[in-house]
């Protein structure tokens, strides 16, 4: 996974790639609007980390230019202007998340990680959180380590959490996910399948039922 | 200081009343005199009319009273009338002989008062010339006439007059009300309009005043304009320092962060988290400066205020919060009791809504971390929607309750945080027209509701 970290303040430039080098990213920084759109129009990263107020050209300009390519690489933008109007006007131009300083880097990380993964949510790569593992193209789940079978339907709900986990996921957005023309899911279907996902899951992961509001997937042990 | 409307009150009353008065005595002496000059006439006009009955035959004076009753010579027949007719050497030839005759050394006809028979006389006294047979003597006539007639006629005449300076009088004052009533109109219309303004509401008066107010209300304008550019500076300084304080906060969290991860010595490890945690709480503190730093209109711009369903931007923010809350141990729960559009900026509020959660989450606990369960509530309030955050964590003492609003006031020294939290809540509550409620009964955690106004139809809270 390729990213690119626009920042001109070398020491958060340097910290937030030792983070994501660390994370297993492969890391190219640059401090300069204008070096940065040259970089974005010659090669192709998995990932844009994205200043806005950077020398030459600002941060918002890159953007609008990369989108203006047709070029639909995640960018996350990272601020010092923690203004509501300017985070509206950075996700409107086309970014896909914001992060205000000043951040946490292991929250950059995971940010980076959930925009990678919602970006190849089709790719070749494994889904996985704590001890899950789910294979693409396979009709079972890796229980740590241990394969478990599930039901077509089963296995759609746990992809969708897994490429939204760290996330509250409702059961509306699942029903509208997973429902087709033929064949719509129904509210109580869902309950249904998160109970039995939660039983084949066991304590590889937490799967918690937010009351009121839907689900959550994570990897579990939190914070002391 | 005497109000405007008793100064004018007076103004008009005082001069009115002292006219009245000059009026009254100058039409009584007016009046006075030409009602007696005319009562004088009549008086005299009788005299003669008395004179011509008297003829002489055969040298003898003779009083012809056939035809002439003596009640005819009063002026209005109301008073009575008495007179005398004396000849030349003083004989009496008819009427009264007690009547006084007039101070002599006058021309006649003369005109005095008198008095006879306890009444309030005025009398005239002629006298001319007879042909007795063949020598000519003067004949003395006095008619005089009781002085009521006249003076009831000027009591009538000043009565009436009285009464219509009253009843003038009465009109004027209650014309001269309507009249301040409606010139104090504008001023009314101005200090109505400031005092339903919000103490952060700067803007120019804008209304149409009449001249004479112009220059007060551009007096005002004059000093809402200082007064907001002085605030204006306080605040550009406040966003400068914290913008300039954000990047090198940052710096020192990263750094902080990298070198931690790297480090192999737990206890320069421990220093280093500790390092994070205090960036990160200063990190948080520079951004609701930055918050706090904007004006009414910045933090809820009224261009951008729309009905919005409060239950989805609840679910909204609770979605954002949702990770956070479980990685601490906690739990959040969503209670959607009512459906319900409030008039808001939908990016603020839902701001206003992590904000009441972060702070639950991160206070609940008092001095431990809270493990317990956060809940949001959606529901309806005096016919208006309303919400509210929950914790069954420690709660405050209800001596704290009333100053958590307050800048940089902590319940709770010992937990991180800023302190404006809850006031920036606070203000931006006020500026949707909301209004923030804090319960904490005891054992039983802590709760904030905001209460919003109901909707007029599609109207802006102003």
């Amino acid at each position: 996974m390729k990213a690119l970290v626009v920042e001109d303040n070398t020491n958060l430039a340097t910290s937030i790639a030792a983070f994501l080098t660390e994370a297993g990213f492969e890391v190219e920084t640059c401090g300069d609007g204008q070096a940065a759109e040259q970089w974005l129009r010659h090669l192709s990263f998995d990932l844009v980390l994205l200043d806005l107020g950077l020398p030459n050209l600002d941060g918002i300009h890159v953007l609008r230019r990369l989108r203006a390519r047709q070029d639909r690489t995640p960018v996350l933008i990272i601020s010092a202007r923690d203004d509501l109007d300017h985070r509206v006007l950075g996700l409107e131009e086309g970014a896909d998340d914001y992060l205000g300083k000043p951040f946490s880097l292991v929250e950059v990380v995971a940010r980076s990680k959930a925009l990678v993964r919602r970006a190849k949510q089709f790719g070749e790569k494994n889904l996985q959180c704590g001890g899950l593992e789910l294979p693409p193209n396979s009709p079972a789940v890796l229980v740590n380590g241990e394969a478990v079978a599930l039901h077509r339907r089963e296995r759609e709900v746990l992809e969708y959490l897994l490429i939204n986990q760290g996330r509250l996921v409702s059961k509306a957005q699942i029903i509208d996910r997973l429902s087709d023309i033929d064949d719509s899911l129904t509210s109580s279907a869902v309950e249904t399948y998160i109970s039995r996902l939660r039983k084949k899951i066991g304590g590889a992961a937490q799967l918690r039922t937010v009351r009121g509001l839907g689900y959550l997937l994570d990897a579990g042990d939190p914070r002391p | 200081m005497i109000s405007i409307r008793a100064r004018l009150l007076l103004w008009i009353g005082l001069p009115f009343t002292l006219v009245s008065i000059l009026t009254m005595i100058t039409s009584q002496v007016v009046l006075s005199r030409q009602i007696n000059e005319t009562f004088d006439a009549m008086l005299l006009n009788a005299a003669e009319r008395l004179e011509r009955r008297i003829h002489s035959v055969d040298g003898e004076l003779r009083i012809n009273m056939h035809y002439f009753s003596i009640s005819t010579l009063g002026s209005r027949g109301e008073g009575k009338i008495f007179y005398r007719i004396r000849d030349g050497a003083g004989n009496m030839l008819a009427g009264f002989e007690g009547l006084e005759g007039p101070p002599s050394g006058a021309d006649t006809p003369v005109f005095y008062d008198t008095r006879y028979a306890g009444n309030e006389l005025r009398a005239v006294a002629t006298s001319f010339p007879v042909v007795r047979s063949t020598r000519s003597s003067q004949i003395e006539v006095i008619v005089a006439e009781s002085t009521e007639a006249r003076a009831s006629l000027i009591q009538d005449f000043l009565l009436t007059l009285s009464a219509l300076m009253v009843i003038g009088g009465l009109l004027a004052v209650t014309i001269a009300l309507l009249a301040i009533q409606q010139g104090l109109a504008p001023l009314r219309a101005i200090s109505r309009s400031l005092r339903r303004r919000s103490p952060n509401d700067l803007d120019p008066i804008e209304a149409r005043v009449p001249r004479e107010v112009t220059t007060l209300v551009a007096s005002i304008n004059g000093l809402m304009a200082r007064m907001r550019q002085s605030i204006r500076n306080t605040q550009q300084f406040n966003a400068d320092v914290s913008h300039q304080l954000r990047t090198p906060v940052s710096e020192i969290r990263a750094l902080a962060e990298v070198t931690a991860r790297q480090c192999e010595d737990e206890g320069v490890r421990r220093t280093l988290e500790e390092i994070g945690r205090i960036a990160e709480d200063a990190g948080y503190t520079v951004q609701q400066l930055l918050t706090l730093a904007k004006t009414r209109h910045e933090l809820v711009d009224t261009q951008v205020m729309e009905p919005v369903v409060l239950a989805d931007v609840c679910r909204e923010a609770c979605a954002e919060a949702t990770a956070r809350i479980y990685q601490r141990g906690q739990e959040l729960e969503f209670i959607e009791e009512a459906t319900g559009d409030v008039f808001a900026d939908p990016v603020r509020l839902r701001w206003l809504v992590q904000n009441l959660i972060e702070n639950a989450s991160q206070h609940a606990g008092g001095d431990v971390p809270y493990r317990g369960t956060v809940r949001v509530r959606v529901f309806q309030q005096d016919g208006a929607p309303a919400l509210s955050v929950a914790d069954d964590g420690v709660g405050v003492a209800p001596g704290h309750l009333s100053r958590l609003t307050e800048r940089f006031y902590r319940a709770s020294p010992s937990t991180p945080g800023s302190g404006l939290g809850l006031a920036i809540v606070d203000e931006v509550a006020r500026a949707h027209g909301a209004r923030l409620h804090f319960a904490s009964p005891p054992g039983e955690g802590m709760t904030v509701s905001v209460a919003f106004p109901p909707r007029r139809g599609a109207d802006a809270p102003t």
